[in-house]
């Protein structure tokens, strides 16, 4: 990833923008950092933060006029937070660090005309910066201060000058100020603090006209303000002054980049929606007791966005925002050496675009983790875990055993070609079969039918070419049938269609469901419902409209929660989050379980699989529009893969047999071998994603080859590797000639020996 | 580790199906991804097949997988 690409994205994301209040006040202290210290009681760390930011801590946190209170997003909800308060709350409830400057001096020397709080601020600036600097004021240095408020005793005063002397200010009488034309050979550069009558008389001729940004003077390398009414104004001015003095001494530009120096407006989006109004504290003569200032911190809003990160499982998982992911991504695509700390960040973002569709700025995860997946490719640095299962899932499913293309029984052109996808056809292959016999009777010109996998998870894995690879398959799959308009069940597949093949007229099931007569038949469902769009709905509200409209003719009571329609997210399914992270798709499907007390309405196979596996009870809406048996669909168990396998197999079969009166079938030699799987042992095989497809191929090689392990137990041990990973099964044969799983494991790593011969021959195969 | 071998000498008492021999700890190859490591595992004395158990492929084999593939 370039680094242009990285700053792109950056700069999408305004989390780490400065909050309201710091970006208004002219000094930028962090109002909220401040708050966020008071109220849990670190007054030391909120006087450290005062003492680093403002240039005389002690005088300005008492006098502070908090013009940060115009642009606190507590106006509007009770009133601003009372900052200035709470500034001098810190500083009056113990005393400052006051740390001698330890920066060396760099020889420059710096005038500073007048003792006003202007003039010491810039004072302060300016020894930090390493100059040397010469005040010219008053003898009784402390009465500019004592003069500004009562709350600047002399004894303040006399501190905050004592430590300006501490770090090297020379304080010298008004009477030696060298005449302006002189200055400059006295002094590499000079500030005048307006706010002292004397300072503005010595300087009038030069500072008639001072210029806002630079405070430049008509005198080269004289600088000037403090004119202003507000205390924290005058201080800004001294610290503009110095930065002024300090770009001058550089030969740097006096203008550049100087827009948020002083008050701006931040790039920072807080949502107070919802949010109570409260009331402020009162502040009372003698400022805030330590409980008093506690419960006035409180009442900050603590602004930050996290707009994307408030539903989203993932952002919550990794424990940050956008901005932050997307340095750690690009981080980790330019690792040469080390871990790759980010991997599996990458490959457990859902793909689902809720972040972009929330987001003020439209910052796209999916589009971050999509590119660095890609990168990771080309990189030839892609873990094979991540990926591996899903893609062999795709594979199988786009095997002559898992694919069928024929037109409707009885007809030759197909004005129609049904795509039910793999999940439906593997969670409910008896409803795809009512549901193609409906659409069979209620479309004209003939419905073909079409199940294969759409290259969704190729999409999803960042693998362009084997998506290109499967989309121009599915053209020509496509055009062999005479270009029929496809009608898909599943909204991933539709997304993925109209994105790889988008010559490719495709429709959603539910907008032709929309447009027909209903089944007779349907579930009559008592339940008030709510509906959870899958997150490939998001963009396509015709899709939700026509799923809402069928559901109300059918019957169904239902609500909508807070998440759903375009800002609805993924059940943890998509962009391979299951594949790549099982933990957190779980955890995605539980937090979207929680939006809702009420069972969900589907119309997503994925999303009620998931949903079931996380223990929230879903229905899908062809559950009640072609309801198989009486039990109450939304209990109905999430379907594993093996089984979503077996039932697509089987489903292919079935229709074969049963409606084309296709005989030729031929099974592959393994599936011979019958299987008992004890309950808790399908749950480890899941838990490990070994398939009984698998258990059988390795089985059935070990049986013909003889080569397996017999253990002291009488358990024998079958190993297999198809592909890049070595599967072993521990089984023992039964008397009835069927064979009872005990075990299974897996592993990666390739061990010489171990079971790279095993691999069954297809030409050994004996048909059954 | 060394405890993780040792414990492999139970899988002494298993059989290999189509010598009939018990296995023998043998110093045996492990590859991936580039990476070569050896590790005394049962194998058949004739016939050389090797038996992966369940507590090291789902175990230490499965970490060093990991730390591999983050590399």
């Amino acid at each position: 990833m370039e680094k242009a690409r990285l700053l792109e994205f950056e700069s999408k994301c305004v989390q780490e923008e400065p909050p309201y209040c710091q970006a208004a006040c002219p000094l930028h202290l962090d109002g909220r950092a401040l708050c966020a210290f008071v109220r849990e009681g670190r007054i030391d760390d909120a006087r450290k933060l005062i003492e680093r930011t403002l240039p005389l801590p002690e005088a300005l946190a008492r006098i502070c006029d908090a013009p940060c209170k115009e642009a606190c997003l507590r106006r509007e909800l009770g009133g601003a937070i009372e900052l200035g308060a709470l500034e001098r709350a810190c500083v009056e409830q113990g005393p400052l660090r006051r740390a001698p400057l330890l920066i060396p001096k760099n020889g420059k020397r710096v005038a500073v005309v007048g003792g006003g709080l202007s003039a010491l601020c810039a004072a302060s600036e300016g020894i930090r910066k390493g100059y040397s600097v010469s005040v010219f004021c008053a003898e009784d240095r402390a009465a500019a201060l004592t003069a500004l408020s009562p709350l600047i005793t002399d004894e303040i005063a006399r501190r905050e000058l004592a430590w300006l002397e501490k770090g090297g200010v020379l304080f010298l009488p008004l009477e030696d100020l060298p005449p302006l034309s002189e200055l400059s050979v006295r002094f590499d550069a000079a500030y005048a603090g307006l706010d002292d009558p004397f300072a503005a008389c010595a300087t009038a001729e030069a500072t008639a006209s001072v210029n806002p940004v630079s405070l430049e003077t008509s005198l080269r390398g004289l600088f000037a303000g403090g004119a202003a009414p507000s205390f924290i104004l005058r201080a800004a001015d001294g610290r503009r002054g110095m930065k002024s003095a300090e770009r001058f001494l550089q030969g740097a530009s006096l203008f550049s980049s100087r827009e948020k120096e002083g008050p701006y407006a931040t790039r920072l989006f807080t949502s107070t929606e919802g949010m109570a109004s409260a009331e402020p504290e009162a502040v009372p003569q003698e400022g805030y007791s330590p409980e008093e200032a506690i419960r006035e911190a409180k009442r900050c809003i603590l602004c930050e966005c996290m707009e994307c990160v408030k539903h989203c499982a993932y952002m919550q998982h990794y424990k940050g925002y956008p901005k932050k992911f997307a340095r750690e991504i690009y981080n980790n695509l330019s690792v040469i050496q080390g871990t790759r700390l980010a991997n599996g960040m990458i490959n457990s973002c859902t793909l689902c675009g809720r972040c972009e569709r929330i987001c003020p700025n439209g910052f796209s995860m999916a589009d971050l983790c999509r590119e660095a997946r890609r990168e990771m490719l080309r990189q030839e640095k892609m873990p094979p875990s991540a990926h591996d299962f899903a893609l062999e899932d795709m594979r199988f499913n786009n095997s002559p055993r898992a694919t069928l293309l024929r037109h409707e029984p009885g007809k030759e052109t197909s004005a129609y070609l049904f795509l039910p996808g793999c999940r439906l056809a593997g969670c409910t292959p008896e409803q795809t079969t009512a549901l193609y016999a409906f659409l069979r009777d209620r479309l004209e010109g003939g419905v073909g039918f079409w199940l294969r996998c759409c290259g969704a998870p190729a999409d999803w894995a960042g693998r362009d070419e084997e998506l290109h690879r499967e989309a121009a398959k599915i053209t020509e799959e496509w055009e062999s049938m005479g270009s029929p308009v496809v009608v898909a069940a599943c909204t991933s597949c539709l997304q993925t269609f109209r994105k790889a093949t988008p010559s490719i007229k495709a429709v959603s099931l539910w907008e032709i469901l929309e447009g027909t007569e209903l089944p007779e038949g349907a579930l009559s469902f008592e339940r008030t419902l709510a509906v959870a769009d899958p997150c490939t709905a998001a963009q396509a509200p015709e899709i939700r409209d026509a799923v809402r409209n069928v559901a109300s003719r059918a019957g169904v009571r239902f609500e909508e929660p807070l998440l759903s329609g375009e800002f609805s997210f993924c059940c943890g399914f998509g962009g391979l989050q299951e594949s790549a992270n099982p933990t957190l798709a779980a955890l995605s499907a539980k937090t979207r379980g929680e939006e809702s007390s009420l069972d969900f309405l589907v119309y997503c196979a994925m999303c009620r699989n998931l949903f079931a596996q996380a223990g929230k009870p879903a229905v899908h809406l062809l559950d009640i529009l072609f309801p198989q048996g009486d039990e109450d669909p939304a209990g109905r168990p999430a379907i594993g893969y093996s089984e979503q396998q077996e039932n697509r197999v089987g489903l292919v079969r079935a229709l074969r047999a049963s409606l084309w009166k296709e005989e030729d079938i031929v099974n592959e030699p393994h599936e011979s071998i019958r299987l008992v799987i004890p309950p808790d042992v399908e749950k480890t095989l899941a838990k490990r994603r070994i398939l009984a497809d698998t258990v059988r191929r390795a089985i059935w090689s070990a049986e013909r080859s003889g080569r397996k392990m017999k253990q002291i137990n009488g358990a024998l041990v079958a190993s297999l590797r198809p592909a890049s990973v070595t599967y072993w099964v521990e089984y023992a044969p039964k008397g009835d000639g069927s064979f009872e799983v005990r075990n299974g494991w897996s592993h990666r790593m390739f061990v010489a020996g171990a079971a790279e011969n095993l691999v069954p021959d297809a030409s050994e195969g004996d048909g059954a | 580790m060394k405890e993780l071998i040792k414990s492999f000498e139970k899988y002494t008492k298993t059989e290999c199906g189509a010598c009939g021999r018990f296995l023998e700890l043998q110093k045996t190859e492990i590859t991936y991804l580039g990476s070569v490591f050896t590790l005394d595992l049962p194998v058949c004395p004739s016939c050389g097949t090797v038996f992966v158990p369940e507590e090291l492929a789902t175990g230490k084999m499965l970490e060093v997988e990991k730390i591999l593939e983050d590399k």
